[in-house]
């Protein structure tokens, strides 16, 4: 059994130490310091999805990122599928710049989300400078290894 | 670093053979042949001769590698020798020994150039303190081989000239060994200078070094440290020509003597000049020789007023006063300013070097020449060169820490030196196209740009683009920016407009004018200030965003309480970090309240910090104590670290343990935040930084760097604390009793961080068992909800 089962089998609902834990394996907040995570905990939102049922889908206008905290999820765009897993963020570039979905996203088991909406995302940005630098980090990343990871 | 000690030592030792075997030949002929009173007049052409062969050499560096100049430089002294032989056995002319005389004491200068150098460029700033001493006790063991085996070939073997020929050998294991060297490091040894770009300074003229404050201390330093040592030989063979009045005797006590200076000089550099300079540092490298030399010189000038000169007593003072400086100066003076060149750019140190050795010691050597030319005109007797020795040392001691501040500038400069500083943009007629296609852009970005440039060029169409981009249906940005293009420019009517212009109905414009206005007299002046503090204080945070950047671009003390207000406030960072920044150099006290007296919140705590932190150049130095201002910085981390040995891999600990870590971060940080405060270096951050540089050398000369900056004594564990994975910091802190009682309850207000609490806590459970619910029940109702809830959940699971 991992930690992050562990803590998720334990609760229920989660700590704000839990979901800080959790939300430090996610690439995009791995800089981040803890404290500095903790006031984006009191922000987010638990959300359970069960086997096929869609997270996000091309198309759709919303302003709100996933972090996939337990469970697996296919992302699925006209030139390729990929599976994503625990740690694993999808939907960052409507917080970023909102713009249609561009890829749907598809629960291949049950699956224990964070949804992030883009005004707490926003201003955890503006006023944490470390949040800033994980993101910009992460972009940067990504930017480098464009085949990857697909943005959503 | 074996390799690099064996060859570099083997060259020092191959130096001391060399020169032994000059200088026992060269003397005995000349003295036998012309007598002592020529000795005067030895140290005056050797003054001509060195600033020669220093000015050659720095001519010769700027087109040889430094391998093809020792090379070139000790084959023209193996030529020079064996002319001399070859005269003085072919032709039988005693003056030749004038000249070899002469070649001793540009010998020995020169030779530890060409081995300091080497070692500059195959040592890190901490391996020259460390090693230096033992390559340079090569040269002791050499002298001494070669006097004793010289005296013993003289009466068994060989003639006086022949000495001369084992001279040659000696160079040319020199020669080999530099070979050797520079086979083996050819990166650093092999390379040929680069030509430096021409400038209006340099064109026509050899590269000059810059005149510092640090080069003209080091050459006085060097000066005086030659002309000591040359004062005290004097002394010596005065009272000893004057106490032994045979032949036989004089060469006894001299051979005796010369061992004993060498015997004691080997056993200084082997058991002590390391340690010591490891642990007292460069300070007491440069102090300790001058220092020695004044108080023997204080006993023998006493000595010598009351009990005269001529007794056995003052003989024997004068030849401790010599091995007293002799040992120091091979084991401590010469590590010590080798290591003080590493202070300099990389292509300044060998000419520096050059001109404060190869020329400053021979220029010692004249001036003491024409001294003791002088003391024998008049008449004074060895007492009153012993007296004027003294007060020579006394000003040498007082150089030694003139040097030792510089050497601390020096490294700081070189360590904290940005690759590339921002500068006006500057443009000239064929750039304006590029500038108004800028203006043209619409974007409010590269408008600002535009206007900067232009406002640079002093182009006579600025007036009235700037005028345009104020007019009212220009964008809001573009406004602020041609606000404060007109401001920088229109100095007639800048009053006039400024007042009009603080009425504008863009909070950015206002912002704008108002900051630049501030320090203005009068009623522009008031009203300027009731303009910016009010957007400052406003609640829309763009508003207050737009009065901290203009904060940023035109600072002024003015600003800083408002800024230090506005950091409590949840305002973007990225202005709010400019605006900081810009008046970093007025920070201190702020930093000072948050930091030592813990008055203040997080987010200022953590604003500041960032500020002081990336700042860079000089400020004054708030008057605080470094060990006194990281008193609480330093209990923490010591705490923190004994809180992390206790806990094991288990999952519920994982966020006490990150935790902890982020603390001794945030320690790190405050820490460079502290120091910059109390030394006045802002850009402290950099060396902190390149603590953990790739660079061997650039980690140890921003070692040296810190320890330089904060003292030998704070520096172990002030950098321990700017390390935070650099392990515990301090034993010397007393350990608490219970560390989990002491994270939750925080008796002792050390951690003042509610995020511990909640991960300490969260580990309760696993670390004290039973003991969880008690630890937690206090805080059932805490106001931060993380706190409540976490400790609601130990009782919850708590057993009934």
């Amino acid at each position: 059994m991992t930690g992050l089962q562990l803590l998720c089998d334990a609760h229920p609902v989660l700590l704000t130490v839990e979901r800080v834990a959790l939300l430090r394996r996610v690439e995009l907040f791995s800089r981040t310091p803890d404290r500095v995570l903790a006031a984006l905990a009191a922000s987010l939102n638990e959300v359970t999805f069960f086997e096929g049922d869609v997270l996000m889908r091309e198309g759709a206008l919303e302003d709100w990122l996933f972090v996939v905290v337990e469970g697996e999820v296919e992302v699925t765009r006209s030139d390729r599928h990929v599976t994503l897993g625990p740690g694993s963020v999808v939907g960052e570039l409507a917080v970023l710049d909102p713009q249609p979905r561009s890829a749907t996203v598809t629960a291949l088991t049950q699956v224990l989300a964070f949804r992030l909406r883009r005004e707490a995302f926003q201003q955890a940005v503006e006023t944490q400078p470390e949040i800033s630098m994980g993101v910009i980090t992460e972009l940067v990343r990504r930017l480098r290894e464009p085949r990857e990871i697909p943005t959503v | 670093m074996r390799a690099r000690s064996f060859l570099l030592g083997g060259q020092t030792l191959a130096l001391g053979l060399m020169v032994a075997f000059l200088v026992v030949p060269a003397s005995a002929l000349l003295l036998h042949a012309y007598g002592a009173d020529t000795l005067p007049y030895v140290y005056l052409v050797v003054a001509v001769a060195g600033v020669l062969v220093s000015w050659t050499m720095r001519r010769a560096q700027a087109r040889l590698s430094l391998a093809a100049l020792a090379v070139a430089v000790l084959a023209s002294y193996a030529a020079l020798v064996a002319a001399g032989y070859l005269v003085l056995v072919l032709a039988d002319a005693d003056w030749v020994t004038f000249p070899l005389v002469v070649l001793f004491p540009l010998a020995i200068p020169v030779g530890f150039v060409l081995v300091g150098t080497q070692a500059g460029r195959l040592l890190d700033v901490r391996e020259m303190k460390e090693h230096f001493p033992r390559i340079v006790g090569g040269f002791s063991v050499g002298f001494a081989v070669g006097g004793l085996l010289g005296a013993a070939l003289v009466k068994v073997v060989l003639g006086v000239e022949e000495l001369l020929l084992v001279d040659l050998l000696a160079a040319g294991a020199f020669i080999a060994l530099v070979v050797a060297t520079a086979r083996r490091y050819p990166d650093q040894l092999r390379t040929r200078p680069v030509a430096a770009p021409p400038t209006p300074r340099s064109v026509g003229s050899t590269r000059r070094i810059p005149v510092s404050t640090f080069l003209l201390a080091i050459f006085a330093y060097q000066l005086l440290s030659a002309g000591v040592t040359q004062l005290f030989d004097y002394i010596v063979w005065n009272r000893a020509a004057a106490h032994y009045s045979d032949a036989g005797d004089l060469a006894h006590f001299q051979g005796l003597y010369g061992a004993a200076i060498n015997i004691v000089s080997i056993l200084f550099v082997v058991l002590l000049a390391g340690r010591l300079l490891r642990r007292w540092g460069v300070r007491l490298g440069l102090a300790t020789n001058p220092g020695i030399a004044v108080v023997t010189l204080v006993v023998g000038t006493l000595v010598g007023w009351s009990a005269g000169v001529a007794g056995f007593t003052f003989l024997l003072l004068a030849c401790a006063q010599q091995i007293g400086d002799i040992a120091t100066t091979d084991g401590m003076t010469r590590t010590a300013m080798n290591t003080t060149y590493q202070a300099l750019p990389p292509d300044e140190r060998l000419r520096a070097q050059t001109l404060a050795e190869a020329a400053g010691v021979p220029l010692a050597l004249g001036l003491v020449g024409g001294l003791l030319l002088l003391f024998q005109a008049l008449d004074l007797d060895v007492l009153a060169v012993e007296v004027v020795t003294l007060v020579l040392a006394v000003v040498w001691l007082a150089l030694a820490f003139v040097v030792y501040g510089e050497y601390g500038t020096g490294l700081r400069d070189l360590v904290l030196h940005r690759a590339w500083e921002p500068t006006v943009l500057q443009v000239d007629e064929a750039g304006l196209d590029a500038v108004q296609r800028l203006l043209d852009s619409g974007d409010a970005r590269d408008i600002e740009v535009g206007l900067d440039a232009l406002a640079a060029s002093h182009s006579p169409a600025f007036a009235a683009q700037v005028a345009s981009l104020l007019a009212e249906e220009t964008p809001a940005g573009v406004r602020a920016s041609a606000a404060r293009a007109t401001l920088l420019t229109d100095a007639a009517g800048r009053t006039e407009v400024s007042r009009q212009l603080l009425e504008d109905r863009d909070p950015g414009v206002r912002a704008t004018v108002s900051a630049a206005c501030v320090d203005e007299a009068g009623p522009l002046g008031v009203r300027a200030r009731e303009v910016w503090s009010s957007l400052v204080c406003h609640d829309d945070p763009d508003v207050a965003g737009h009065a901290l950047r203009a904060a940023a671009a035109t600072p002024s003390p003015y600003f800083v309480p408002y800024l230090v207000e506005a950091a409590e406030r949840s305002i973007p960072e990225a202005p709010m970090a400019q605006a900081l920044t810009a008046h970093a150099e007025h920070l201190g006290p702020a930093v000072r309240t948050v930091l030592v007296d813990h008055d203040g919140s997080r987010r200022v705590r953590d604003r500041l910090v960032r500020a002081v932190t990336a700042a860079p150049g000089r400020a004054e130095p708030v008057a605080v104590d470094v060990a006194t201002a990281l008193h609480d910085q330093r209990i923490r981390a010591a705490r923190a670290h004994a809180a992390l040995r206790h806990l094991d891999e288990s999952p519920r600990l994982d966020p006490l343990r990150r935790a902890l870590l982020d603390d001794l971060t945030e320690l790190a940080d405050e820490t460079t935040a502290l120091l910059s405060l109390a030394t006045g270096q802002r850009g402290l951050a950099l060396a902190v930084r390149a603590l953990h540089a790739d660079d061997s050398s650039e980690r140890a000369l921003a070692h040296e760097t810190l320890e330089v900056t904060v003292g030998r004594a704070q520096a172990t564990w002030v950098i321990g604390l700017v390390q935070p994975d650099g392990g515990p910091v301090d034993g010397e802190v007393e350990p608490v009793d219970d560390w989990l009682v002491d994270l939750v309850h925080d008796p002792d207000e050390v951690w003042q961080e509610p995020w511990l609490r909640v991960c300490a806590l969260y580990a309760a459970p696993t670390v004290a068992g039973d003991r969880a619910a008690e630890l937690a029940r206090p805080y059932v109702d805490d106001p931060d909800p993380a706190v409540a809830e976490t400790a609601r959940w130990v009782l919850d699971a708590a057993p009934a």
